[in-house]
């Protein structure tokens, strides 16, 4: 009827004119979906469509674990799983300069290993640390972003809810994703703490450093952290090893973490509430977001957007590479401005094809699990970009006496290390492969 | 209501654990599909709450500087989409239900009719019509009175 | 000219899948010439018109799509005469001939179950083989108390009848299962081989002499009934022309050939082609013969005589042999 391009386009337009006005994103999709069917093929075709779309949205199999690991994360939130961790880390890193901060670092990417989210990682941590690291006078920037930044590795390290959303869309392997994951966020962990170590160098007095712990402590701290190894192992270990799939994991993991939280007394009754209302919450808003990216899905593909668009790439006769980066600056733009989740599974649809049509020297199983690490990895950094940076905005809420201004400085040295870390997965897609390829 | 939500939520969530956990024992053929029937109940069930709570996604950037009254009347037309949604959504699914009614489809295994997710699926539909009006009335009453709005809680992900 | 009737056809595999480039695309196109460009039949496959595959039926009876290709098992419970088209010992090898039994009975037996479409074709792949992670079978007791992972309702009774656990689980989780033993097997042509992978997560596939397997999966092509209707007779001669009995013959020969290509890429890599003995088959189709009989008493109230489709479909499927 009207021109591909045309449509596709003032579809987008609408789309961005009504999120600018403050209109919830998965309602912004949905009506721009089913307003754009109903001008390109009738109501009629929309009207019918929505008699089941929705139940078979929301009927995916493996859409089960997202509920699942937000339970066991807001569950290990209550769970002062967060101090332990902070303890441990601390007694071994603390003497160093800039240890402190460090342990933060490594105390993040423990969380990460039993909670899916980014921001659920950040609060928690950041509750625990940030008056420690106030306590050991570091500088105001270092430490909020040190926090901001080490709490993006709760979706880096797995599990990890957008990973999950990722693979759905792209019809990948959950437990293939998990696996390319690990590598790559241990490096993050690896490079956070080697940032940290920097930066306390070059800008003296912002890091100083700790006391040594006694011998006792040491020991004691360590055991204190052994229960979330633990539930790492069985939850994490499981799936890797085969024993079990992830719906069934989280499961467990919901159990074991309730289980502790119970004996040990640190769980209430209303704690598990507050979980389980955070899980309604946050899984309503994913699969609400879901279903209006299935509507826009299918006005695009009525309009024949997809199809223009990868011709006209195809035409463009950009290298494989510059298409990578140009989706990779495209992401970072988007993740200025967009919360993660909505992102991937706003844009994932349109770019993962377009990758796919590529040669990257890779297989489209291979591509399929390089391409979403690097992508993970960009739209987490938009938690920590200005001016819509959600780490940000939850360490602020923590701590008003900083300035948000201070904490993006703060975050800045960590942005630079994530760009290096992209380099090297770009340059070496062997580093996410290699846990996949063996397990196939 | 609330309540009621919740408690059918949480036994919904132990039965899907217990079901997994009985599943890496001894294989058990039905809980795929056990699974996927009961994860679509459960998460139509969470949208009420949502939207009560206001916990939809919005991004901020543009409206930051803008007055209390301003924002108030994008909750409101913002729940007005909501609103309409969900009507439009709790007619047609009405449709589904009758389809799925006639065309008989069920389970692989269990050979349960799928039509038995729909009527509870209605029900949460037509709560979130109801949370749809309630958040439409605040903005409403939040536009009138130049009353500040709720703030957002920051979503997890 | 701009074309009088444009149709949407919808269905669930990529686009470089053997049945969108060898079936449907050279399907449409023979179409769309014939009719000197009034017709344009546009593919649209991985389901990028929305909704999981279980919708496509409900998505052409609703006329939210013009075409659909989709399998019938997955929608479990809408087409149960159709079903006995998939059961063992009702199929055995002859493709070519269920395709041409299913059409030669369409009218008689099958029509109630598609009212509110027109069919244009149904046909089925060349049968289910057993691939194996690690057991080499030979009788059915080595299969006794394995997991296998089955492709629909009637694949269950298949399997259970073998005193295995049936489980399901989506086509493209199947290579992870089965190198982390979450299932020890699957039932499933040898078409889908290179699609998967599979020859490196299985050791051996498993099939009776002759390509005898151990049921299949039928599918359909229909489009929307008012749809159908509103096309001009001579459009509708033009579609049903090219849906007819050479047609069907050459779907059959397609899906062989697929099936042959799957086998040879697994025995190249090293995979071991198991070709049981008849007497080794005669086993098996001993043990899965009742699959027959507890078809036909689960449908005894299912408003058919079940009993008369069974002898009908084999009576139709021996005229057929080919
Ligand atoms: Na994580
Ligand atoms: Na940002």
């Amino acid at each position: 009827m009207f021109d591909s391009f045309v449509i596709g386009i003032a579809g987008l337009l609408c789309l961005l004119a009504l999120i600018a006005v403050r209109v919830p994103i998965a309602y912004t999709m949905i009506l721009v979906g089913i307003a754009g069917i109903t001008l390109q093929s009738g109501p009629a075709i929309v009207l019918n469509q929505l008699k089941d779309l929705a139940y078979a949205q929301f009927s995916i199999y493996d859409l089960s674990v997202l509920p699942m690991f937000i339970l066991m994360g807001g569950l290990a939130s209550r769970c002062g799983l967060s101090k332990d961790l902070f303890r441990g880390a601390n007694a071994w890193l603390g003497r160093f300069r800039g240890g402190v901060a460090m342990a933060a670092v490594a105390a993040c990417g423990g969380f990460g290993a039993v909670c899916g989210s980014s921001t659920a990682t950040a609060s928690t941590m950041g509750q625990v640390a940030l008056p420690e690291l106030k306590r050991y006078k570091y500088s105001p920037s270092l430490a909020t972003g040190t926090i901001a930044a080490g709490g993006t590795l709760g979706i880096l390290i797995p599990p990890s809810v957008v990973l999950i959303v990722y693979a759905i869309i792209v019809e990948a392997n959950v437990v293939t994703m998990f696996a390319a994951a690990l590598i790559p966020g241990l490096l993050a962990m690896l490079l956070f703490m080697l940032t940290v170590a920097l930066y306390v160098r070059i800008v003296p007095g912002s890091g100083p450093q700790g006391e040594a712990v006694p011998r006792g402590e040491l020991i004691s701290a360590s055991i204190a952290v052994v229960p979330i190894l633990v539930v790492f192992g069985i939850v994490i270990g499981g799936i890797y090893a085969g024993i079990y799939n992830p719906t069934a994991a989280a499961a467990i993991g919901v159990f074991l973490v309730a289980a502790f939280g119970l004996i040990m007394r640190r769980l209430s009754i209303r704690g598990i509430g507050e979980s389980l209302l955070e899980t309604a919450r946050t899984s309503g808003m994913i699969f609400l977001i879901l279903l209006g990216a299935e509507l826009l899905k299918i006005f695009m593909a009525r309009a024949g957007v997809p199809q223009a668009a990868a011709a006209s790439l195809q035409d463009s006769g950009l290298s494989p590479m510059a298409m990578m980066f140009l989706v990779i600056v495209i992401f970072l733009i988007l993740g200025c401005l967009m919360d993660s989740l909505s992102m991937v599974i706003l844009a994932i649809p349109f770019f993962w094809p377009v990758v796919a049509g590529l040669d990257y020297g890779l297989d489209p199983g291979e591509l399929k699990i390089w391409f979403g690490i690097i992508i993970l990895i960009v739209v987490e950094l938009g938690l920590i970009t200005p001016p819509v940076g959600l780490n940000v905005f939850i360490i602020n809420s923590l701590d008003r006496s900083v300035p948000m201004r201070e904490t993006f400085k703060g975050v800045m040295p960590f942005f630079a290390s994530e760009m290096v870390r992209i380099g090297i997965l770009l340059a070496f897609p062997a580093i996410s492969l290699f846990l996949p390829r063996l397990l196939i | 209501m609330l309540g009621g939500l919740i408690t059918l939520v949480l036994s919904i969530m132990t039965a899907l654990s217990a079901i997994s956990n009985i599943l890496f024992d001894a294989p058990f053929a039905a809980d795929y599909e056990l699974v996927k029937h009961f994860v679509a109940i459960a998460i139509f069930m969470f949208l009420p709450y949502c939207q009560l709570t206001g916990s939809n996604v919005t991004v901020d950037i543009f409206t930051e500087g803008m007055g209390e009254r301003g924002k108030a009347a994008m909750a409101a037309f913002s729940s007005l989409f909501a609103l309409t949604f969900s009507l439009l959504l709790l007619v047609q699914m009405y449709g589904g239900l009758l389809s799925y009614i006639r065309y008989r489809e069920t389970t692989p295994v269990l050979g349960l009719p799928l039509w038995t997710a729909f009527p509870p699926i209605l029900v949460s539909l037509a709560l979130l019509v109801l949370a749809s009006i309630i958040t439409l009335s605040e903005g409403w009453k939040g536009f009138r009175s130049n009353r500040p709005q709720p703030p957002h809680p920051i979503p997890n992900e | 000219q701009s074309p009088e009737v444009e149709l949407k056809l919808h269905h669930f595999l990529g686009p470089k899948s053997p049945a969108h480039k060898d079936m449907l695309q050279p399907w449409a196109d023979a179409i769309q010439n014939e009719s000197k460009g009034r017709i344009k039949i546009e593919l649209y496959p991985s389901m990028s018109l929305g909704g999981a595959p279980p919708q496509l039926f409900r998505q052409v009876a609703d006329g939210i799509v013009d075409i659909v290709w989709t399998v019938n098992g997955y929608s479990p419970g809408l087409f149960p005469r159709s079903e006995i088209f998939e059961l063992p010992t009702i199929f055995t090898n002859d493709v070519v001939a269920v395709n041409l039994a299913m059409r030669d009975l369409f009218e008689s037996h099958l029509a109630e179950e598609y009212q509110d479409v027109h069919v244009l074709f149904m046909h089925v792949h060349a049968g289910q083989g057993l691939h194996m992670a690690n057991a080499l079978v030979r009788t059915p007791d080595d299969v006794k108390g394995k997991k296998l992972r089955v492709p629909g309702p009637t694949g269950n009774a298949i399997v259970e009848a073998m005193g295995a656990t049936p489980v399901t689980m989506p086509v493209p989780d199947l290579p992870q299962a089965l190198t982390t033993n979450a299932v020890d097997g699957a039932l499933i042509p040898w078409e889908i081989i290179p699609a998967l992978q599979l020859q490196e997560s299985t050791k051996y596939q498993i099939e009776g002499p002759d390509n005898h397997r151990f049921g299949t999966t039928t599918f359909q092509v229909s489009m929307n009934k008012a749809r159908w209707e509103s096309l001009p007779p001579d459009l509708q001669e033009i579609f049903t022309k090219h849906s007819g009995e050479d047609w069907l013959r050459k779907v059959g020969e397609l899906w062989r050939a697929n099936d042959d290509f799957g086998i040879k890429m697994a025995v190249e890599s090293g995979n071991e082609h198991i070709v049981l003995t008849q007497q080794e088959m005669d086993a098996f189709n001993k043990v899965m013969a009742p699959v027959v009989d507890r078809w036909i008493s689960e449908h005894a109230s299912a408003g058919f005589n079940a009993q008369a489709l069974a002898d009908a479909a084999r009576k139709a499927l021996a005229a057929r042999k080919s």
